[in-house]
């Protein structure tokens, strides 16, 4: 039962049209020990579909598509892959693949701006 | 060859037959008393029957309780006749057995119709009409969430996460 509020909680927060809501998000969402939490929020910010959210999930290490949890990356990845405008998730992937630091975030990248392309 | 064969003999006979043949029914005398026989005028040499061949109409006490065979019997003849004796009586029967395996047919291809069609698209009408009202009541709920200041979904969540873990 309070799984299905915080299930409420998290898309009510993907639709608010306040920034603050990303912050909540990735403060809270992101760093939970639960995978379905975690999976609900990367959806979320994926939803939002801005600049801030997206760079959440892409990345950060061990958040969204670099989620340890292979059921919280992938479904990060399908939630990229049915966005309607993808221009600002691959602006950003361009910019992770060229830029970030660590090198499995940078494969990571790559891998889903492929994909994307392809989709 | 006095008797020798001559069309123009022949000619009055085939015209005016009757005046030359001799009606054999004319030689045989008819049967006396109530009895009528057929074969009396036809001039086959057999045995006539003098007496009717048909039961009389005068009854016997025991006829006056028929036996069930006789019944039978009568019922079964009266049947028989009535489907040689009227076609469209008989007519009538098969239409009615045409009309009863129509709606034998009819009623087993609805029943099939229903068991294997439209149960099942009745039931996922229901279960659709169901998920839409789930769907609509749980988007109902999250707008209602969605209209609550950030903070309060802040303290709201970190609750719940609380008491669901």
């Amino acid at each position: 039962m309070e799984m299905d509020k915080v299930r409420k909680i998290i898309d009510a927060l993907s639709i608010h049209t306040d920034p603050e809501s990303i912050n909540v998000l990735n403060d809270v969402g992101t760093n939970s020990a639960n995978d379905e939490v975690r999976e609900l929020t990367s959806r979320a910010l994926v939803k939002k579909n801005v600049h801030d959210s997206l760079e959440v999930v892409i990345t950060n290490q061990g958040k969204g598509i670099n989620d340890l949890s292979t059921v919280v990356a992938m479904s990060t990845i399908n939630e990229l892959l049915s966005l309607e405008d993808k221009t600002e998730a691959i602006n950003i992937l361009e910019d992770t693949v060229n830029n970030h630091s660590e090198e499995d975030v940078r494969d990571n990248a790559r891998s889903v701006k492929a994909l994307m392309a392809l989709s | 060859m006095a008797n020798s064969f001559q069309i123009s003999n022949v000619i009055p006979r085939l015209f005016n037959g009757s005046k030359y043949e001799t009606d054999s029914r004319s030689t045989v005398q008819p049967v006396k008393g109530n009895s009528y026989n057929p074969f009396a005028k036809s001039n086959m040499k057999v045995d006539v029957l003098t007496a009717d061949v048909f039961e009389t109409t005068t009854f016997t006490g025991a006829e006056k309780t028929p036996s069930i065979s006789k019944i039978k019997r009568m019922a079964s003849t009266f049947v028989g006749s009535l489907g040689e004796a009227f076609p469209t009586f008989r007519q009538g029967i098969e239409n009615i057995a045409a009309f009863c395996g129509r709606i034998k047919n009819g009623i087993t291809g609805a029943w099939n119709y229903l068991s294997e069609t439209r149960v099942p698209s009745i039931m996922d009408a229901g279960r659709a009409i169901k998920t839409k009202w789930e769907e609509a009541h749980y988007a109902k709920e999250v707008n209602m969430y969605a209209a609550k200041p950030v903070t309060e979904l802040h303290d709201l969540l970190i609750e719940s996460l609380s008491t669901a873990a």
